[in-house]
């Protein structure tokens, strides 16, 4: 679908040319604090970036903030977040078991000011793990051989509800020793050869942007006894709606006939600060090809 | 010097002239030339107390000084008592007392005076009424003007080529003229109202080596219309065009006060306001996306269009449901005395006409088409499958009928079809889109005085994006449909006042995104059903021969009807409640009252003071958030409970001069447009198939100033117009740039603009365009931060900064076949430069994350860049244009 992508921009650019612009901004960095970080129902280390905000044109884009206080209550308890001495600006807490059905304050205390945010998860749920069939193979590279499978990884128009998804794959140990051929590439139509990209967001309802950028993709090559584990992560609309800005500003400008008028991102910090405290819950499927 | 000033002031006056206006006339000629020779109404007289009436006034003046009075008896009641204070008065002083400026004229010259009854009272008049045709084709000619010298009074024709004028006395002096054809004098005998047919002949210029002359800027010093332009076909076709494609809405675009927002596109803005504030008809039928090929050519076919007429300033009352501007867009009936076949071919397409007779002097038909050709060259050169299956192209057709039923009534049917057809079937994925319009006219004299037009009007645009990979292949479409019925009247009143009224209902049928294929359902919006009812009158009034005035009233009601879905919103813009309309339920309704007032006063015969006050209304708005000011992807909105309908207030100052001579016409105008409820979309809106739209829209207010002068030259060899005008434009709505003021997107301080037509020789014409305009206002961060391995913009406001300034030079250079009477075939080669001097005119400038400017993709998602794309460096092309 990347192509589809490429193809408006051709479409809208006709005989068009793009080239970098000198331009004077004037800017004047005001040095603003930007959070990034969240809790989810795994079990791990959780982690909060903070960073502040920089030069438009510069090399060195992450600016840690670093000397913070950073506290999270759930209602009950409260949690500690301390800054990691080899990464600076990155404040992790090994502590909290997050409980989807609660409301967690984020406090965090930096330069003498108080920053806060507060964060609600959506409750996951089951849902049906990804379909296989027989590959068919692709169109560039002929035939596979029979014994292979292929998976379409979910497309962005009309799931209903907003997600991220996470997709990995696990091909059985020792399996290309009985196989008698070449091992063909795995394969995916997003114009590459190799292991995919199978992270999603998974958008409400239609998105064109996201449909041009990342629509239904297919990965073939697979053997039977591969191991699909799919994750989702549910998202409140809020943060839903800061992933997508999030990427109107940055994956989906350059270009095209999409890009929106550019306008900031929201932000759920309090005190002017940057960036978004979220809580997600998820959800896990494991499944096997098998005939 | 005096025959020059008195047939150019004969022209000034001759559409708008009232019955005595000639006496008027004569006397200020003739008051020009005695101008310093002598200043008699300067001359001191001794009234006493028995000067009394009139007959002793006259008689003491010519005792006293000398003077001779000349009047009519029939007009000047001598024996009228008059009171005149006793003693030593200047003589002007008491002839303007007791005969008024606005009932008499004076005319003073050396040793007499001449006094004359203006003769505005129609008691006694005759209308003589009909059309003016084009001699050769049995056209109707909109907008030509009849004059009659005997009585002053002159009238244009109407938008259906019918006059009524009237007439004072046995005998009218007619003289008619329209731009492009030779002028007509016509001596009619009349003792009642007469119907004259009158033909005029065009002017061809291959057999004669003539210089079209419009007259027409005389004409706009006296006329209540300010802001109007009248653009004949043929004037755009001798201008350069973007590879050769004649393009109405980019003439539109180099008109002073209008602007253009991106290179190549055919999206205007009038005066501050957003293009969805454009009304542009075509047949009277609105045409909702006028754009081809992503907006670089628009659809209309030069090859099927007679003229056409924008409003910018003023816009009478009979157009409406727009705040901005009007296009007026006519298609030629089609030459009702013999066939006739005209065609070009391009570099982008080729286009073929036919028309002629079915019937002769009777009936006619007009039909053309145009296409793009470059899917089929793709086809022929490419060895890649997937180019040789790629369909880029557009076509359209236009086809009228008429059918002349008798002296009083006539039949049109015409229609026009046009698709944009973008499909890539290797990606399995296309864009469609479509414009349909059909209208039915039927032109009926109910007498003399009283014409009516009668129409029904279909117009429907629509998109369907096709998605064939997905899900077994889903489609969704766009659409917004209107049906029309209805009625305009001019009744010619009498010599002072032309009155215009009618009314008229609409059906909006608007789907603003639905999935076709089932499953889907969820994703639908509720459609979106409107009746939008209409009365106007309007009343064209020549107070004197000074001042015009234009005045009338718009109502509108506006009704929601369901089947519909409505959604309330909270104050955070959350959809918390939603009520189901059955079909034909009416919800909700709007009523509009749209007072607007023209008026014209004329200093001298060569110069006038113009002003106007507009309230207009608008119920159907273009919610948008590209960037780019084309998208196949436009979503309308009518007005409802949710998203109020669009006011503005428009006022407009102007002055208006003819130089004479050579055809130099100067306007200049001020004017301040308030706009409320205006709208726009909630940052990072999603616009498509997203059944909460109205939660995304963002209302408040705006307003626009500036002033425009423009200077056009219209006889001679060398005709154009040179322009300039200085626009800011502001927005201030609530949640849009933290709800303070921000300019508008179309924004730009000063632009100039220059069209030149160059008739070198009988064979050889050269266009020239040359624009400047200020650059736009675009949004560029201040500021970035690092989030997830991206670089994130911060902006510190919106359209805070500016594109580059745009210029840009076109020329054009026409060859004519010399033509015989032997030879009748009428080519032309026309050559043309679009962008002559190479400049890299920015389309777009923004920023984004650092782009391999090869591939257009990101190659470092953490460093942030400014861009800009720029679509074309110099553009050739070559058209051959065949007609015959």
């Amino acid at each position: 679908m990347k192509s589809i992508w490429k193809f408006l921009m051709v479409a809208f650019l006709c005989v068009s040319c793009l080239e970098e612009m000198p331009y004077d901004l004037n800017e004047v960095p005001t040095n603003r604090l930007v959070v990034d970080g969240g809790l989810t129902t795994e079990n791990k280390v959780h982690q909060i970036i903070l960073s502040l905000t920089g030069k438009v044109e510069g090399d060195n884009p992450f600016r840690p903030a670093s000397g913070a206080n950073i506290q999270v209550f759930d209602g009950e308890w409260t949690f500690d977040f301390v800054e990691s001495e080899n990464k600076k600006g990155y404040y992790q807490s090994d502590s909290i078991s997050v409980d989807i059905e609660k409301t967690y304050s984020l406090t965090i205390e930096y330069n003498g000011q108080v920053y806060e945010a507060s964060a609600n998860g959506v409750p996951s749920h089951s849902f049906e793990p990804i379909e296989y069939f027989p590959f068919e193979g692709g169109p560039t590279i002929g035939e596979f051989p029979q014994g292979f499978y292929e998976i379409a990884l979910p497309g962005n128009f009309g799931a209903g509800e907003a997600y991220l998804y996470f997709l990995e794959y696990y091909t059985p140990e020792g399996w290309k020793d009985d196989f008698p051929y070449p091992i063909p590439p795995l394969y995916d139509d997003n114009d590459s050869f190799g292991p995919s990209d199978t992270t999603y967001l998974i958008h409400p309802g239609l998105e064109p942007a996201a449909l041009f950028e990342y629509g239904e993709t297919y990965i073939g090559g697979l053997p039977l006894g591969t191991q699909l584990t799919e994750k989702r992560y549910y998202l409140t609309e809020d943060y839903y709606f800061y992933l997508r800005a999030i990427l109107m500003e940055t994956d989906w400008r350059g270009a095209n006939i999409m890009q929106t008028v550019p306008a900031n991102v929201p932000s759920n910090i309090s005190n002017g600060a940057l960036g978004y405290f979220y809580v997600l819950d998820y959800y896990e499927v494991v499944s096997y090809m098998s005939e | 010097m005096g025959k020059g000033v008195m047939n150019n002031y004969l022209k000034i006056k001759k559409v708008f002239k009232r019955r005595g206006l000639i006496v008027l006339l004569i006397l200020l000629f003739q008051s020009m030339l005695v101008l310093g020779q002598s200043n008699i109404e300067k001359r001191q007289i001794i009234i006493d107390s028995e000067t009394n009436t009139i007959e002793k006034l006259f008689a003491k003046i010519k005792n006293d000084l000398g003077i001779e009075i000349g009047y009519s008896s029939n007009e000047i009641d001598v024996s009228r008592k008059i009171n005149i204070p006793s003693g030593n008065t200047e003589l002007g002083k008491i002839m303007e007392e007791i005969f008024p400026e606005d009932t008499f004229r004076i005319l003073w010259k050396n040793d007499k005076v001449l006094i004359k009854k203006i003769r505005r009272d129609s008691g006694n008049a005759n209308q003589i009424f009909g059309y003016v045709i084009d001699a050769e084709s049995g056209e109707k000619l909109l907008g030509a003007t009849i004059y009659d010298s005997n009585s002053q009074t002159g009238v244009s024709t109407n938008n259906y080529g019918y006059f009524s004028l009237a007439t004072f006395g046995e005998n009218a002096d007619l003289t008619i003229r329209y731009l492009g054809y030779q002028n007509q004098e016509i001596k009619i005998e009349h003792t009642k109202d007469t119907l004259v047919n009158i033909t005029l002949q065009p002017i061809d210029q291959f057999l004669e080596d003539v210089v079209i002359t419009d007259d027409r800027l005389a004409e706009k010093v006296v006329s209540t219309e300010s802001g109007v332009v009248e653009i004949p076909i043929e004037r755009i076709k001798a201008l350069p065009a973007l590879a050769g494609e004649i393009d109405v809405l980019k003439n539109i675009q180099q008109l002073p006060g209008v602007q253009m927002v991106g290179e190549g596109t055919s999206a205007y803005y009038v005066r501050g306001g957003n293009y969805d504030q454009n009304l542009i008809l075509l047949d009277e039928a609105p045409v909702y996306n006028p754009s081809h090929a992503l907006g670089f050519f628009s659809v209309f076919n030069g090859d099927a269009i007679k003229d056409l007429t924008f409003y910018k300033n003023h816009i009478p009352v009979k157009y409406g449901g727009k705040l901005s501007s009007v296009l007026d867009v006519r298609m030629k009936e089609g030459n009702k005395k013999k066939y006739h076949v005209s065609g070009g071919l391009g570099l982008i397409s080729s286009r073929l006409s036919v028309e002629g007779p079915i019937a002769k002097d009777r009936a006619s038909f007009l039909v053309t088409g145009r296409r793009t050709y470059a899917d089929f060259i793709w086809r022929t050169i490419s060895n890649d499958e997937a180019t040789k299956n790629t369909s880029i192209y557009f076509y359209d057709l236009n086809a009228k009928m008429n059918y002349k039923i008798g002296e009083k009534d006539q039949l049109f049917v015409s229609g026009f079809f046009g698709r944009d057809v973008n499909e890539i079937e290797v990606q399995q994925y296309g864009i469609i889109w479509d414009n349909k319009t059909l209208t039915m006219r039927w032109n009926h004299l109910y007498s003399s005085k009283l014409f009516s037009n009668a129409s029904l009007i279909y117009s429907k645009y629509n998109y369907d994006i096709g998605l064939n990979d997905f899900a077994d292949g889903v489609t969704w479409e766009s659409f917004i449909e209107d049906y029309t019925a209805k009625m305009d009247f001019d009744w010619f009143a009498n010599a002072s006042n032309h009155v215009r009224f009618g009314f008229s209902s609409t059906f909006h049928n608007i789907a603003p995104g639905k999935v076709s294929e089932a499953g889907y359902e969820d994703l639908n919006m509720s459609d979106a059903d409107a009746l939008e009812h209409v009365l106007y009158i309007e009343d064209r009034i020549n107070i004197s021969e000074k001042l015009n005035i234009e005045v009338g009233l718009r109502g509108t009601a506006f009704q929601n009807i369901g089947e519909s879905t409505l959604y309330h919103y909270n104050d955070d813009y959350i959809a918390n409640d939603s009520v189901y309309y059955p079909k034909g339920d009416i919800y909700n309704t709007f009523f509009a009252l749209d007072p607007r007032v023209s008026a014209s006063y004329a200093l001298n015969p060569q110069s006038s003071l113009k002003f106007s006050y507009d309230h207009t209304s608008q119920f159907i708005h273009l919610l948008q958030n590209n960037l780019i000011p084309f998208s196949s992807f436009d979503q309308w909105l009518i007005s409802n409970p949710n998203v109020a309908p669009q006011y503005a207030n428009h006022f407009n100052f102007g002055y208006y001069r003819y130089l004479g001579g050579p055809g130099i016409g100067l306007s200049a105008d001020v004017f301040y447009k308030q706009m409320l409820n205006q709208i726009d979309a909630a940052d990072h809106a999603q616009l498509l198939l997203n059944k909460y739209l109205e939660g995304d829209v963002r209302e408040g207010k705006g307003h626009a100033y500036g002033f425009e002068v423009s200077l056009e030259k219209s006889k001679g060899d060398v005709q154009g117009i040179l322009g300039y005008s200085f626009l800011r434009a502001q927005r201030t709505i609530r949640d849009i740039n933290n709800g303070k003021i921000y300019n508008a997107p179309f924004d730009k301080p000063h632009t100039i603009q220059a069209a030149l037509t160059w008739n070198a020789s009988r064979r050889i014409d050269v266009g020239m365009n040359w624009i400047f305009s200020s650059g736009g206002p675009i949004t560029l961060p201040s500021e970035t931060f690092y989030y997830n391995g991206k670089s994130v913009p911060v902006y510190n406001g919106r359209n805070q900064y500016r594109m580059p300034d745009y210029h840009r030079l076109d020329l054009s250079l026409t060859l004519k076949r010399k033509k015989t009477q032997n030879v009748k075939n009428h080519s032309t080669w026309v050559f043309a430069l679009y962008n002559t001097y190479f400049r890299k005119n920015p389309s777009a400038v923004f920023s984004s994350q650092k782009l391999d400017l090869d591939y257009i993709d990101i190659i470092d998602p953490t460093v942030q860049e400014i861009y800009k794309t720029w679509l074309f460096s110099i553009v050739p092309s070559v058209t051959y244009n065949f007609n015959f």
